[in-house]
């Protein structure tokens, strides 16, 4: 297991402090999302991600019945869409920790299946670099 | 003009045994296939050999394509233990195709390839598994490139980015030569051969290109640490300083009175065959062999085939396996074959600088090899006796033999010539006892007695006696007492080969 501090989640956490509302803690959740899509799809092939992403879901579902629907139409749409969506429209602190246990499901099970020293070295570079849009604003800003 | 050739490096593969197999290693951008049937450890041996290779200066690009799919492929490869981390991301990438590779277009598929390629620059390439490939080609419409032309390109591609490069592929049929085979520069084929309840893994280099491959089919085994070949026992040794060694050097057996049978001692680098019924005395005469070896500062090494290895050597040979002054040669594995207990047997004379080397017993040896095996014992023990001769090692070996009263035999399997000295022990009667007498039959290049020995077992060891005056017809099992008298009193009964009455 990640020592805390390092997890996906925290990182997650730490993103969203200054968040106003749901509608950002979604925006941030999805571009987490898209960096974790872009550091395992191609290693692991995009149904690979959609089939660990299902999961989590799954595993998540649980604790948050919001997620329930999510995903679960056989022509989907796009998931992450789907999910900001989702997240935009509870109350922020629920956007967060739904988006919390997701991300924690799913790095749980990544660490079950190839181990936490591999799981950390593939998800490096989400955690390297700061997410994809919000990094370039402050930069730019 | 300058008429200097291309140089070929080769590079090691990381993979016990294989440089020996490919004739000394792998070459440089050089276009290979790893082929064989589902399970036969072909996606390991390439992970294997990636590790051991991939550097951040010379990446690693590892190709998924459909077929296993790559989460499962990064969970079972990281249980060997040259699976490395820190080398993902960094020295290896891991690069799906299974999207370019569905769509059944092999010219987006190259065209991913060769712009990955471009990006990393790496030293090495594995594509996994290739069958995939082929299948996906496979009934593509008008505008598609072949097969062929798909192979033909990615080879030059490779090549010319100066990458040496692995395609994967699941049973190919060796009767329906694929394109793929005449474009690469190496044939890698893995196979797992089934005879009666035994499976056993073996390796063919079929081609490889500019160097000398060894023939044959080498077996191999997959254990915790990878694939280890075992490449023929003479092919993995270099001719080392012992084996110059004057060869009428003696070492003293310790079994006091056998040294001067045998003229002094068995001459160092010697093949010693002690062949006898069960219990003669053939392991106790090894053990003292090892002891002795021990007492005078040398190592050992002992391959023991019996049911209870521990058990069954004594107290002074189990301590100083404890003390690793004797090194012992795991031989329980199933499937076993003489060029793997030969290797095992030689990295243990390497690791303890031994020089005495105890095989007990030959009999055990053959019961231990699997059945594809033991067909060929007797041309495999010969390769193993000149490879460990090479190592400049001393070798006794021991060899259950059955007493047959109407013929003098020294081994069942016709390796009495592979030795170069002999000795036979058997057992008499005399006057309703059960004795043993041992004789030194043969010591290549030397003298030696030609007495049959009186000899017995104590707790203290083997102790050679004298002769056994005044009776003739020993080797009959039921001598008789020599007296020039025509009513001479027979001793153990008649016996259709017992000494004659003179």
């Amino acid at each position: 297991m990640h020592a805390e501090g390092q997890g996906i989640r925290t990182m997650f956490a730490r993103m969203t402090i200054d968040s106003v509302d749901a509608a950002q803690v979604a925006q941030i959740a999805v571009l987490i999302w898209i960096d974790v899509n872009a550091a395992l799809a191609p290693i692991i092939g995009q149904s690979g991600v959609d089939a660990l992403l299902k999961r989590s879901l799954y595993l998540s579902r649980g604790a948050h019945p919001c997620l329930a629907n999510l995903w679960t139409d056989p022509t989907p749409v796009d998931p992450l869409q789907a999910l900001q969506a989702l997240l935009a429209a509870q109350r922020m602190a629920d956007a967060m920790v739904v988006n919390a246990t997701l991300l924690q499901n799913f790095q749980n099970l990544l660490d079950a299946l190839i181990g936490a020293s591999l799981t950390e070295r593939l998800l490096r570079p989400v955690w390297d670099i700061p997410p994809s849009g919000n990094a370039a604003q402050d930069i730019t800003s | 003009m300058n008429t200097a050739k291309a140089i070929i490096h080769r590079l090691p593969t990381g993979v016990p045994g294989m440089d020996e197999v490919l004739g000394g290693g792998l070459p440089e951008f050089s276009f290979n296939v790893i082929a064989g049937a589902p399970g036969c450890g072909k996606t390991t041996l390439a992970h294997q050999m990636m590790f051991a290779l991939a550097t951040p200066e010379h990446p690693a690009l590892y190709f998924t394509v459909l077929g296993e799919p790559p989460l499962k492929m990064l969970r079972y490869q990281q249980q060997f233990s040259f699976f490395d981390n820190d080398k993902v991301n960094h020295a290896i990438r891991f690069i799906n195709l299974a999207e370019e590779t569905a769509s059944g277009d092999l010219s987006r598929v190259l065209t991913r390839m060769v712009a990955e390629v471009e990006a990393h620059g790496p030293g090495l390439v594995f594509v996994d598994s290739f069958r995939s490939v082929i299948l996906a080609g496979q009934g593509t419409g008008e505008g598609f490139i072949s097969l062929q032309q798909f192979v033909q390109q990615l080879g030059m591609l490779l090549t010319s980015w100066q990458a040496t490069t692995f395609l994967i592929g699941e049973y190919f049929s060796e009767s329906d030569p694929s394109p793929v085979f005449t474009v690469a520069d190496g044939l890698i084929w893995m196979r797992q051969s089934v005879e009666r309840n035994s499976v056993v893994r073996k390796m063919d280099v079929m081609k490889m290109r500019g160097q000398p491959t060894l023939p044959g089919l080498h077996t191999f085994r997959i254990s915790d640490a990878g694939v280890s070949v075992f490449a023929p026992p003479t092919a993995a040794i270099a001719p080392d300083k012992y084996a110059a060694t004057p060869v009428l050097m003696r070492l003293s057996t310790g079994v006091p009175g056998l040294d001067a049978m045998m003229g002094g001692g068995l001459p160092r680098g010697y093949s010693l065959l002690v062949a006898g019924p069960s219990g003669s005395g053939k392991s106790i005469l090894a053990a003292a062999f090892l002891i002795e070896g021990a007492r005078r500062g040398e190592t050992g090494v002992i391959a023991a085939f019996e049911q209870r290895p521990t058990q069954a050597r004594g107290r002074a040979i189990a301590e100083l396996i404890e003390g690793d002054r004797i090194g012992v040669v795991d031989t329980r594995a199933p499937g076993l074959s003489v060029d793997e207990v030969s290797q095992l047997v030689i990295s243990e004379i390497r690791r303890l600088k031994a020089t005495r080397v105890v095989i007990d017993s030959l009999s055990g040896f053959e019961l231990a090899l699997a059945p594809t095996f033991r067909e060929d014992f007797r041309e495999s023990l010969a390769r193993m006796v000149s490879a460990l001769a090479m190592t400049g090692v001393t070798v006794l070996m021991t060899s259950e033999l059955e007493d047959r009263y109407t013929e003098l035999r020294f081994s069942p399997y016709g390796t009495a010539f592979l030795t170069d000295a002999i000795i036979v022990q058997r057992y008499i009667e005399v006057e309703s006892c059960l004795q043993r007498i041992m004789a030194v039959v043969k010591i290549r290049a030397s003298a030696h007695s030609n007495e049959l020995r009186l000899f017995h077992i104590d707790d203290d060891g083997i102790t050679v006696g004298h002769t056994l005056g005044g009776y003739e017809g020993l080797l009959g099992g039921g001598p008789k007492r020599s007296q020039p008298d025509i009513q001479a009193v027979t001793i153990a009964g008649d016996r259709s080969v017992a000494g004659r009455i003179p």
